[in-house]
């Protein structure tokens, strides 16, 4: 069997998997889009925290007969406001607050869902996600989120990379950097909904950071790092669903699986290409990600750069 | 001093974090096109200061920028605060470009991209400041100075008449800290008001004609030679 026939042979033979793909696909644009502003203002536990907390709506929504991406979506609102109001506390850092948050929110959750007896809801359906459930109105719903959620990081693109490299500047020339903080935590929630059928709520974690790690490994743009953040992701949804179907496992597992074999893989290249710069440059050295040692063209702008503070001439 | 010459006006200005009382009746003014040296030891409230005059800490008291009382943060805007480099994140996937294209954001609207008036103002910034052409270099491969060339171009770009530097010459050797301070004459001649936070007191008596000496509040006010000595120095830089 050719890899094509390999890779295409589930969605052929099935609808449910041919809606699953769809599924798979929106959750991999969407989430590595948002990730990649979760990952450069350091709140992947944010991400982590606000997945599991979305339970205590979902489990409440179920129950009461409402709709699962409404009362997704209200989980988000409440755990943005308990960490806006225990927030202000200096004391608590924000860590806490998110941690005291998710836990209250999936708490009430699994108490719910353990009163249910007889709705016949199923925990798992939600934490590992149930794919091959998704029905057409569902990819409608949540292409039209993620059609919202990108239409806002499009026109804010901006504003958020001012907001997230230099707040306080993004501040003084008419930033609203609390608004933005506000969205960002929507954007997170909204990614979360739309995960939860395809890779379930543990799991939605995985696709936000993920891809957008992998990306920030190879990119030094915030534009081409979101490019190539969305074609990781669309691609490693694929073919984790695709080989989730021929080894009989777990979609959401194998998606989120997959996903760190293209971080692995970005690791191990970057790191074999570092080392070969460090060679050709005979025992010169890197810091971080970029060589220290300024390039013929950044020197003739530039006096030799001192990286060493300069101590003031006269003292007190 | 009339207020069409008057750049900064603060008055009764005090700053607190929690229980710590970082700024107390701080009072200065500085004229348009003064370049003004803020001397102090390390938590004198030298960025307090800076950050309170642009609006960016709670700040009790009352400051005056360009005559206009500051109400609203958008009366803050002609004012340019320009951080220590150690309190960003330099490996943050931003460009030279995009960086002092950020400075427009005063005269755009959130929804709105950036115009061609706007790129044009931003390449002119870099090429004053002598970093043309290096546009789509990420700010992480630059070297100390020339990232400080860069908050300079952002703060060019957003035409800002006051320029409060924090520390921008640590880590940058004397030919380029000679080259920034004859920037900054140049920009002062030209009615823009520079403010350095430095440590380098020997710096301060060369090049400035006015040091202001903080140490959580204003402790002496005027020429070098009056400022930086043993008397005044021995009340800034003493104990609290």
């Amino acid at each position: 069997m050719t890899f094509l026939n390999w890779f295409m042979d589930p969605y052929r033979s099935s609808e449910f998997m041919r809606l699953a793909a769809v599924g798979a696909v929106l959750v991999g644009i969407l989430a590595p889009a948002v990730g990649v502003w979760v990952l450069l203002r350091r709140l992947a536990y944010l991400g982590d925290a606000m997945s599991h907390a979305t339970l205590g709506g979902v489990a409440g929504a179920y129950l009461v007969g409402a709709s699962i991406t409404l009362g997704a979506l209200a989980a988000g609102l409440v755990m943005g406001v308990m960490i806006a109001v225990l927030g202000a506390r200096r004391r608590l850092a924000q860590d806490a607050t998110i941690g005291v948050a998710e836990t209250v929110l999936f708490a009430s959750g699994v108490i719910l869902i353990s009163r249910s007896d007889g709705v016949g809801i199923d925990l798992s359906h939600y934490l590992f996600g149930q794919i091959t459930t998704v029905r057409p109105a569902d990819l409608v719903l949540n292409g039209a989120l993620m059609m919202l959620a990108l239409g806002t990081i499009g026109v804010l693109f901006r504003d958020l990379r001012s907001a997230t490299f230099d707040p306080l500047h993004a501040r003084q020339v008419g930033v609203p950097t609390r608004v933005l903080d506000h969205v960002l935590l929507a954007l997170v929630s909204v990614t979360v909904v739309v995960s939860l059928q395809t890779v379930g709520l543990l799991m939605s974690v995985a696709m936000l950071v993920t891809p957008a790690a992998t990306a920030r490994l190879v990119t030094d743009k915030i534009t081409t790092m979101t490019a190539v953040a969305v074609g990781l992701g669309v691609s490693s949804a694929l073919g984790g669903l695709t080989l989730s179907y021929h080894t009989a496992s777990p979609p959401g597992a194998t998606i989120a699986l997959v996903a760190a074999g293209q971080l692995l893989v970005a690791f191990a290249m970057t790191s074999a290409w570092r080392a070969g710069r460090r060679l050709g440059r005979g025992g010169g050295y890197a810091t971080g990600r970029h060589s220290i040692v300024p390039d013929a063209r950044a020197m003739a702008n530039d006096a030799p750069s001192g990286a060493h503070d300069k101590p003031a001439t006269t003292s007190p | 001093m009339t207020t069409t010459e008057q750049a900064i006006h603060v008055e009764r200005l005090a700053v607190s974090y929690g229980n710590n009382h970082v700024l107390h009746d701080t009072s200065f003014q500085v004229r348009r096109g003064e370049m003004v040296a803020v001397i102090g030891p390390n938590g004198a409230g030298k960025s307090t200061l800076f950050k309170a005059v642009c609006g960016l800490v709670p700040a009790s008291g009352t400051v005056t920028i360009g005559g206009v009382h500051c109400h609203h943060q958008r009366d803050r805007m002609s004012a340019a605060y320009i951080p220590q480099r150690s309190d960003l994140d330099l490996d943050f996937p931003v460009t030279v470009g995009e960086v002092a294209l950020s400075g427009r954001r005063r005269f755009l609207s959130w929804w709105q991209p950036p115009r061609a008036v706007d790129r044009e103002r931003a390449r002119q910034a870099l090429e004053t400041v002598g970093i043309a052409g290096l546009d789509d270099r990420p700010i992480g491969m630059l070297s100390g100075g020339q990232v400080q060339r860069v908050f300079l171009a952002r703060a060019l770009a957003q035409e800002a008449d006051i320029i409060l530097l924090d520390e921008a010459l640590s880590g940058v050797d004397s030919p380029s800290t000679a080259a920034f301070l004859d920037l900054f004459a140049a920009l002062c001649a030209g009615g823009t008001t520079v403010m350095l936070a430095t440590h380098d007191l020997a710096l301060a008596r060369r090049r400035f004609a006015r040091c202001i000496a903080i140490n959580g509040t204003v402790v002496s006010d005027g020429p070098p030679d009056l400022v930086l000595t043993g008397a005044s120095l021995e009340a800034t830089f003493g104990s609290r």
